[in-house]
């Protein structure tokens, strides 16, 4: 274990009330244990990060953060009226410290087990409970300073060190507001659900935070076109109930040299909401806690009987698996992937990013010229190869399906009386295609046949056509693992990362061919039928491994 | 002489340097509930494993209700049951969605497995659970499922690895009377453990590894009368050469006592 600041500044703290006592050295020892225990745990953002273990992970999260914050003080700079602009910019660091509060660090809100370690042992409640508050601030001013740390700074060499003072007292009063909104968040849910569920719906949280943080980069860079509007600012009385608007009223007084009545009112409450809030928190919402975390481990009979096989479930799977052992690794494919947490959490952000990518290259080219002009313009234009882009990422995600954090459980593969290995292949294969790739290049599909006209319907199918060969490829080259049968930490990223660039390119090269065939009568037609057959011929081929070829994994 | 359910003969098996286990031979008849004991380390886990067909690289001959098992084929497995000493298992499932597999990997029905599993589940008083992920459960309900989906297509051979571990001591004597029915019934059951008490009382043949090789092997009687000791636990200490147990322990209060 190695010295952490925060210890040396208690330590100094301690100094000064002179309570250098045997409570003290307790407290010290616990927070020691916690942040230890911090930097050995992977947060969200950096979860699919190799080799982490040997890097300091405190200070690379930090460092992800700290770019977050960066981008998000670039819209100090933009031409905008302070308030609205500062409204921007507070909204998206709340929902930023709030989203990490509630995913990374609901293990130490939320922890049942340093109870069940630390009351056995002589140390006196207060001790612990003390531990536990500084651990939570001291996490939360972390996240805090990361995030707005680049925007203060941006905000001294914008405005001067008047506003810059506004906003430091701001924040504090934020990190209280968060502090209540995310315990409320847990008080909630905590009286809704409890054990597993509270665990999905957290898990929920990381997958929309990894989503936003994808997509969000996309977004900023595409903010500065829409800059040029110039509103003028008329309050209204839902105004009062948004709370970016609350800090962002201060600044605007300082920046317009004005003090209207709304912008005293919303500042009043600035300062008000936090403060109650937080005492809230303190006088009761904590107690509460206390009484009820118990409920994590409780998982008293109740089970989610909706996860039964359906008819038409069932019927799906009998079509497309006729073997019995095949479908059952079909369905256990099924019941796997939507119950493990970790593989969702890494999964589904690929997925939307799959999805949502090709889309905003659609929107960028609305931005240049009228919007109809450019509507219009997609009717004949053929910008809808860029659906390409989606084919490509969706068929590497196929390479999740070979991981799980219980790959340990993986050894009953071999205890079954199976022949051959492809088997368990096809049939996971044939579950995650259908229960992810399939619907959503489908439901992507819809919406290009809605921009771009019926006209690409046989477009549409040649590229899912495409995407079916891709990951067959994909699935084939870069995937010799039994599924859910390897650790997510000892995943060889080298190849797959060399394999994903290799599909890309194969991706770029279909997208070029089928621009191609779009200049020949029926060549589309004609691209569709020789995909189908070289799809069918690789699907036919690509499952020859053996039990032996396997082998060098296990 | 009827077919033996498991034939081992001068198996050796090697990590790299470390040889792991040095000639077995083992016959094992129809029927026959074999107490397997050692040392941690002596090749136990490694024996049924390689049983199992988890570990391939073997040498010598391995014939399981008279097939070899190197020879390719799978079938024999369908035969097999097993419970791993350590509860690996896909546990983000429910017991129902992880049984109903297993059962359909072994070519049984959806609903038969449904069924017995659930039926099973409510024998062993754990059916409130049975939609519930096995991760939210309590080790020894975890333990049941376990005994559950190795029993649950009906197999003649069983290999146990410490079964009753987390069981209560209600569920351990119901476990104890199954096992005693499956060997009425003709099944063979390869018992792992190192409660020598539980070995003692069930099985009708212990055979004692240590450093990979058999040191002892024959009924408890036989044993006792070879050694001249009282219980497993003493013949046990005696075989694997270990008699220092009351001076380590003086050493270690010592040590507490500062």
């Amino acid at each position: 274990m190695k010295e952490f600041v925060l210890l040396r500044l208690l330590d100094k703290a301690a100094a000064i009330l002179k309570k250098n006592d045997g409570d003290y050295s307790q407290l010290r020892m616990i927070l020691k244990v916690k942040l230890t225990l911090d930097s050995r745990n992977v947060p969200t953002l950096l979860s699919n990060k190799k080799d982490i273990e040997s890097r300091n992970i405190p200070l690379l999260s930090m460092l992800i953060y700290g770019f977050m914050g960066l981008m998000i003080s670039i819209f100090v700079w933009i031409p905008f009226q302070t308030f609205y602009k500062m409204n921007i910019v507070l909204g998206m660091i709340i929902f930023m410290i709030l989203a990490t509060m509630i995913s990374d660090f609901s293990t130490v809100l939320l922890d049942v087990k340093d109870k069940n370690i630390l009351l056995p042992r002589p140390i006196k409640e207060k001790t612990i409970k003390l531990a536990k508050t500084i651990h939570i601030l001291y996490y939360l001013m972390r996240i805090t300073l990361t995030l707005s740390g680049p925007t203060m700074i941006m905000c001294i060499f914008r405005y001067g060190s008047g506003f810059f003072l506004v906003l430091f007292l701001e924040m504090i009063l934020i990190c209280c507001l968060v502090m209540f909104l995310t315990s409320i968040f847990y008080y909630i849910i905590l009286s809704l659900f409890d054990g597993e569920k509270l665990k999905d719906i957290i898990n929920y949280f990381q997958i929309a935070l990894m989503i936003c943080m994808t997509i969000g980069y996309q977004f900023i860079s595409r903010m500065f076109n829409i800059s040029q509007i110039n509103i003028s600012f008329t309050p209204k009385w839902w105004n009062y109930l948004i709370p970016t608007t609350w800090f962002a009223s201060p600044l605007a007084m300082l920046t317009e040299q004005k003090a209207t009545g709304f912008y005293l009112g919303s500042t009043a409450l600035a300062v008000v909401v936090p403060v109650l809030a937080f005492a809230i928190y303190i006088k009761f919402i904590m107690p509460y806690f206390e009484k009820n975390l118990q409920k994590l481990n409780n998982n008293e009979g109740k089970g989610n009987k909706g996860r039964r096989n359906s008819g038409l479930q069932r019927l799906v799977s009998e079509w497309l698996c006729p073997d019995r052992q095949e479908r059952a690794v079909y369905n256990f494919t099924r019941d796997m992937i939507s119950s493990e947490r970790k593989l969702k959490l890494q999964l589904y952000p690929s997925l939307a990013f799959a999805f949502i990518m090709p889309l905003i290259f659609v929107f960028i080219s609305f931005s240049h010229g009228s919007f109809v002009e450019a509507y219009k313009g997609l009717k004949t234009s053929s910008s809808f190869l860029s659906m390409y882009f989606g084919v490509a990422m969706a068929s590497i995600s196929v390479s999740f399906i070979n991981r799980s954090e219980k790959f340990k459980g993986a050894w009953i593969y071999r205890a079954f009386p199976v022949e051959k290995p492809a088997l368990i292949l096809k049939g996971a294969l044939k579950a995650f295609v259908f229960k992810y790739n399939i619907p959503l290049m489908t439901f992507l599909s819809i919406i290009y046949i809605f921009l771009y006209g019926v006209r690409i319907i046989p477009d549409v199918l040649l590229m899912l056509v495409n995407m079916l060969l891709l990951l067959l490829c994909f699935f084939k080259a870069a995937n010799r693992q039994l599924p859910f049968s390897q650790d997510f930490s000892n995943m060889q990223q080298g190849t797959n990362a060399s394999m994903s660039f290799l599909l890309m390119l194969v991706a770029g090269l279909m997208a070029a061919l089928h621009f191609g065939a779009g200049f020949i009568p029926f060549g589309v037609t004609a691209n569709i039928a020789v995909s189908a057959v070289i799809t069918i011929i690789v699907w036919n081929y690509s499952f020859r491994t053996t039990w032996r070829d396997l082998e060098t994994d296990s | 002489m009827e077919e033996a359910a498991i034939a081992i003969g001068d198996l050796y098996m090697s990590y790299g340097e470390k040889q792991v286990i040095n000639g077995i031979s083992i016959q094992v008849p129809k029927g026959q509930i074999i107490g397997y004991i050692g040392p941690n380390g002596a090749g136990k886990s490694t024996t049924v494993k390689i049983l199992l067909g988890l570990i391939n690289n073997y040498k010598g001959s391995v014939k399981v209700l008279g097939e070899d098992i190197s020879n390719g084929s799978v079938e024999y497995k369908r035969k097999i049951g097993y419970v791993p000493e350590t509860a690996e298992i896909f546990d983000n499932l429910t017991a129902r969605e992880y049984i109903t597999f297993l059962g359909q990997m072994y070519g049984m029905d959806y609903e038969e497995t449904d069924k017995k599993a659930l039926k099973l589940m409510e024998l062993f008083g754990i059916q409130q659970v049975y939609d519930s992920r096995i991760t939210s459960y309590s080790k020894g309900m975890k333990q049941k499922v376990l005994l559950i989906s190795s029993l649950i297509h009906n197999p003649e051979v069983l290999f146990l690895d410490e079964p009753l571990s987390g069981l209560d001591a209600n569920s351990v004597m119901v476990f104890k009377e199954i096992m005693s029915h499956l060997a009425e019934q003709g099944k063979t059951i390869f018992y792992s453990s190192h409660i020598m008490e539980v070995v003692e009382k069930i099985s009708h043949r212990i055979i004692l590894i240590n450093n990979g090789s058999i040191v002892a092997d024959g009924t408890f009687q036989q044993l006792k009368e070879q050694s001249k000791e009282g219980s497993l636990e003493d013949i046990f200490n005696q075989l694997t050469g270990f008699d220092k147990h009351k001076q380590l322990a003086g050493e270690f209060v010592d040590v507490i006592g500062g």
